[in-house]
């Protein structure tokens, strides 16, 4: 082969390596959309039986260990299968679904509920019979059917509070207005738009200025000082960047709990608002085709218990939606969860937040990019 | 001479490997950016490149993206050079513990690395308590989240890839060599420039062509220690898959394809070439 013929070849390899980042699988430390925090590539795991039945998850891949102990486990010890999984975040996953199409072997899937919405419109997902599923009843009405044509079933609540240094913002916060604070310029945090709670963010400061949900116009007025004020966005760095002095107050999605409160700083976690706040289901959805129904089922009572969601609350990672959860002070203070908590949740209508998101990135980067 | 059935041999070799990187790398390349260029109604169209240069936000990121990369190669290039020089002189136990210690950013977590930065640039981070410290500054600097914290963060990365290329280039040009261009009146600028430069090129293309663009389709650390104030093309296909516009997503990714394998082929083509 003629040297020529070597050098092409090698240039072509070179130059393949940026095209490479148009795969779904994202390459390491994205920025998670909300409850998806820093993962490794896709991929399947390997343990196959021919005499267990198998089922095949596709999660986030998240607080592995976690996931592990308290739902695999168990349901693995009590239905005999063997657990297979496929991780990723929402928008790899559902577009790696899309793409195989119904060669998938994907039988159960966990989303956001902001995703599964898309996954729905795309044909992805196949209805699930209520009548199965054994702890509806004991669900939040917001749980039950989430997407509201029947898909999914919520286990998990998600929200998007405030937490902040009380030797630092004094006065406390009491408002999404306290954002545009002059005194705490340069010492605050923003999502990133194109993540779930991104855009609830020109919300909250629609409802902080006298408007109402859907006046977009009007939280876009103040999203440029709020931009302004602002250090940096943040994800999961949020935990370094509060550990480390440079942030004294922000709002962060529910997920990050576990981490924040080992910070070793006087932290009011979990601070609500008086517009309240922004919250989401993660929810659980049977791929369509799936030859594994019953299992499917299985999986979606398991996670929906009462038993198996206060176990996944003590461990700080993730709220319940089931009603009988009970959690002592010291944990429940710190999560979704409670009464008063759960009235200040303001569900947004990501079906109509979904189709403008090209749009208002677009304007985020305006205000953004330096 | 070669006979006929050594060339068989050679190419039953070369053919499993050829054929893999053909089927898996460059057809499914191919097919991407001929894709690119087709419109809804599968019409030959170069629409969508066009809006994305015609766009000024998009256009200065992607000129941010480059201004970053050329950066960062020639930074590696002016430190990476005289250490890879240096390293190359040494007795072959010393430079293979040299390679060894150049090597360690490549062999740890490019996540945990770049936090690593997050701490040490931060505003209350060690350099701006020393630079506090020392009085030369009054409050802190803003080192984060500025475009040369990302060229820092991918300099620290990638050095390593420039300095074991030359290294590898640089052990090869024998010392007899830079005595001879000495003993014909070289002084010691000359015969570095016209000697050891030019026996070196291919050391020095193949490191720039692989920091340059390594450099370019970098995620984590733009990502981390930029944020979304400093977008480069690969944040900005990230922010286009969360919303799974995978047209832009190719497109971003073809023009990044395109600008690489342009960049590695003006480094050969402007190469030092050897009198």
């Amino acid at each position: 082969m003629s040297k020529k013929i070597v050098v092409l070849i090698s240039v072509l390899i070179i130059a393949a390596l940026p095209l490479a980042a148009c795969q779904p699988s994202p390459p390491q430390a994205e920025e998670p959309a909300a409850e998806e925090p820093v993962e490794e590539e896709s991929e399947v795991e390997e343990p196959v039986s021919e005499e267990t039945a198998i089922l095949t998850v596709s999660q986030w891949g998240y607080n592995s260990d976690v996931f592990e102990e308290v739902f695999a486990a168990p349901f693995m010890e009590m239905y005999n299968v063997e657990l297979v999984y496929e991780t990723g975040n929402n928008a790899d996953r559902l577009s790696k679904l899309e793409s195989v199409g119904e060669a998938t072997e994907v039988d159960v899937i966990h989303l956001s509920g902001n995703y599964a919405l898309q996954a729905i419109g795309l044909g992805l997902l196949q209805k699930i019979d209520m009548s199965r599923l054994e702890h509806l009843d004991e669900l939040y009405d917001w749980a039950k059917n989430p997407d509201g044509e029947g898909y999914c079933v919520s286990n998990i609540v998600v929200s998007y509070p405030i937490v902040y240094r009380t030797d630092k913002v004094d006065p406390p916060p009491t408002s999404w207005k306290d954002f545009l604070r002059e005194d705490l310029k340069d010492r605050i945090t923003m999502d990133d738009m194109p993540s779930t709670f991104g855009p609830s963010q020109v919300i909250m400061m629609s409802l902080a200025h006298g408007g109402e949900v859907d006046d977009y116009e009007l939280g876009w007025e103040y999203m440029e000082t709020w931009v302004d004020n602002m250090y940096t966005v943040a994800g999961y760095e949020l935990t370094s960047l509060i550990q480390e002095g440079d942030i004294w107050m922000a709002a962060y999605g529910s997920y990050m709990t576990s981490a924040l409160s080992e910070i070793d700083l006087p932290l009011e976690l979990a601070f609500i608002p008086a517009e309240g706040v922004p919250g989401n289901t993660n929810v659980l959805c049977m791929v369509a085709g799936t030859d594994q129904e019953d299992l499917v089922y299985a999986w979606m009572n398991h996670l929906t218990s009462a038993e198996t969601q206060t176990a996944l609350a003590m461990t700080l990672t993730d709220a319940p939606t089931n009603k009988l959860v009970t959690l002592p002070d010291e944990i429940g203070s710190k999560l979704t969860y409670g009464d008063e908590y759960i009235d200040s949740l303001i569900f947004l209508d990501f079906a109509e937040l979904n189709s403008l998101m090209p749009d208002w990135i677009d304007r985020w980067n305006d205000l953004v990019i330096e | 001479m070669r006979y006929p059935h050594q060339n068989r041999i050679l190419t039953t070799l070369i053919l499993p490997a050829f054929l893999f990187m053909v089927v898996f790398l460059v057809l499914p390349l191919l097919y991407t950016v001929a894709d690119s260029f087709l419109d809804d109604d599968g019409r030959i169209s170069i629409i969508s490149y066009l809006d994305f240069f015609l766009d000024s936000k998009s256009a200065n990121i992607y000129w941010r993206t480059m201004r970053i990369a050329i950066k960062v190669t020639l930074l590696a290039v002016i430190t990476g050079y005289p250490a890879a020089w240096v390293i190359s002189r040494m007795t072959p136990r010393w430079r293979s513990i040299m390679m060894m210690i150049f090597m360690i950013p490549l062999m740890t977590n490019p996540v945990a690395r770049t936090y690593a930065w997050l701490i040490i640039l931060g505003r209350s981070g060690p350099l701006n308590r020393l630079l506090l410290w020392s009085g030369l500054l009054d409050e802190p600097l803003r080192l984060m989240y500025t475009e040369n914290a990302v060229v820092i963060g991918l300099f620290q990365i990638l050095l390593p890839l420039m300095v074991l290329n030359l290294i590898s280039a640089l052990e090869n040009i024998s010392n007899d060599v830079i005595e001879a261009a000495r003993c014909l009146g070289a002084n010691g600028i000359e015969a570095f420039v016209r000697v050891v430069v030019p026996l070196s090129a291919d050391g020095l293309v193949t490191g720039g062509s692989l920091v340059f663009t390594v450099c370019i389709a970098s995620y984590t650390t733009p990502h981390i220690l930029g944020g979304p104030k400093v977008l480069v093309l690969p944040t900005l296909m990230r922010q286009l898959t969360t919303i799974m516009n995978w047209d832009g997503t190719i497109v971003v990714g073809v023009i990044l394809t395109l600008s690489a394998l342009f960049v590695n082929l003006l480094l050969r083509l402007v190469r030092p070439k050897t009198d």
